[in-house]
């Protein structure tokens, strides 16, 4: 027996930067019952052999409208994700899901280290909004590259949290210089080695993004002591 | 070192040459299908690694569940390759970790859409029939 698919249609567009647009759809006929941290299997009718299937993030968690909230960027040539910056308002889009494990632990109890490039924070972002319902349990990192200032998607959400959560350690960086950033510019990696290097494999890693990001940082976390099974890694391509 | 980035393992798929056959046995309907691959026309679609299982399947009609999108996130295209193995792209860590995922794993399960033939041999699917909604919670 495959998941059933369901159609709820697009309630809302905004737009986050001139590459990166959230999506709200509708509550859809089948309540939608996820965990931080999974995604959608969306089922869209363009390409050579409709339907094209490509997953998409839950952004933000469930809320008691039961509507549901995607958020991507649009990749060059990308068939789905330029199908996606097409869709309007009323628009219908059918999917599968909730699918996936990059969840978190219940209950929470080791500190946990998010490492995060660009729309690799959707996952991780949902599981913060989850956790700021209550104080941290335990200490919570997250280091965060972008590739210029106005596509660090939810830097001001993050950054005012980390202002009134002590147990959380926000730490963005840029991939190259932009205007107005006083922050650190470079890769992630030049972040994680001052802050984690030496530490004892003590924590739970968390690493989101596209391959070439999230290899050299699961490297990374293996040359800290981790079992290469015990980084939980979610790649997008 | 060089100018190459040691940390980026692409799964080095030799594609096919010359015309090979690829035959499906559908688990859930009995139904088999036969194939023939025409290098020439790879890729046939737009998911999963070009020429992979799950291209071909897709490029002829050949319904393989594929939730990820063909990126090697989940482990619903997981297909059992009963014969040509050899002549397939090797399998990496990454699909090695989804594919544990899998109900039903057996020494020939391959994911399809990152499991590509050479076109060197013929080859022989099974989709399994309790591919059907695999959604584990937890590692
Ligand atoms: C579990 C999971 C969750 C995902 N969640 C999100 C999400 O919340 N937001 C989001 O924007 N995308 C997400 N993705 C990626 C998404 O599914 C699509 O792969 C992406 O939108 C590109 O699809 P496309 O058809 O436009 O491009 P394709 O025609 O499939 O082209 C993909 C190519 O673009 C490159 N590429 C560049 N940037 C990206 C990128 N950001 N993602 C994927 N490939 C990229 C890849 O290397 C690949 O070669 C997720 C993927 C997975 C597997
Ligand atoms: S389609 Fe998801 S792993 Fe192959």
């Amino acid at each position: 027996m495959r998941q059933p698919t369901q159609t709820t249609r697009v309630e809302a567009i905004r737009a986050l930067s001139p590459h990166v647009r959230e999506i709200v759809l509708a509550p859809p006929p089948e309540p939608v019952r996820f965990r931080p941290g999974q995604w959608i299997s969306l089922h869209l009718p363009v390409g050579e052999k409709p339907p094209l299937v490509r997953a998409y993030t839950l952004s933000a968690p469930e809320d008691p409208s039961g509507r549901l909230v995607l958020c991507l960027d649009r990749v060059s040539s990308g068939l789905g994700s330029e199908y996606l910056f097409r869709v309007r308002p009323g628009d219908e889009l059918t999917f599968v899901g909730p699918l996936g494990n990059f969840v978190l632990p219940e209950p929470l109890t080791q500190d946990v280290v998010f490492a995060a490039r660009y729309t690799g924070i959707m996952p991780i972002r949902c599981m913060l909004l989850d956790l700021q319902r209550r104080p941290l349990p335990v200490d919570v990192t997250l280091v965060y590259g972008g590739p210029s200032r106005e596509e660090l998607i939810y830097h001001e959400g993050l950054a005012a949290y980390a202002a009134r959560e002590p147990r959380f350690h926000y730490h963005p960086t840029l991939l190259r210089p932009s205007p107005g950033w006083c922050g650190p510019v470079g890769e992630e990696l030049h972040l994680l080695h001052p802050l984690l290097g030496g530490r004892p494999p003590d924590y739970l890693p968390m690493v989101c993004g596209i391959k070439e990001f999230a290899r050299p940082v699961r490297t990374f976390f293996q040359e800290q002591g981790f079992e290469r099974r015990q980084v939980k890694v979610e790649t997008y391509d | 070192m060089g100018g190459t980035n040691p940390y980026i393992k692409q799964a080095e798929a030799r594609l096919p040459t010359k015309p090979y056959q690829v035959r499906f046995l559908i688990g859930e309907t009995g139904e088999e299908r036969v194939i023939q691959v025409d290098p020439g026309q790879l890729p046939y679609q737009r998911s999963g690694q070009p020429g992979s299982i799950l291209d071909i399947a897709l490029g002829h009609g050949i319904d393989l569940e594929h939730t990820c999108g063909g990126v090697c996130a989940c482990s619903t295209c997981h297909v059992i390759v009963k014969r040509g193995l050899p002549s397939c792209s090797e399998a990496t860590e990454d699909e090695e970790d989804q594919l544990e995922e899998a109900p039903g794993l057996t020494i020939q399960s391959r994911l399809g859409c990152q499991c590509v033939p050479d076109g060197s041999m013929d080859v022989v699917v099974e989709i399994p029939a309790w591919n059907r909604n695999v959604v584990k919670e937890d590692h």
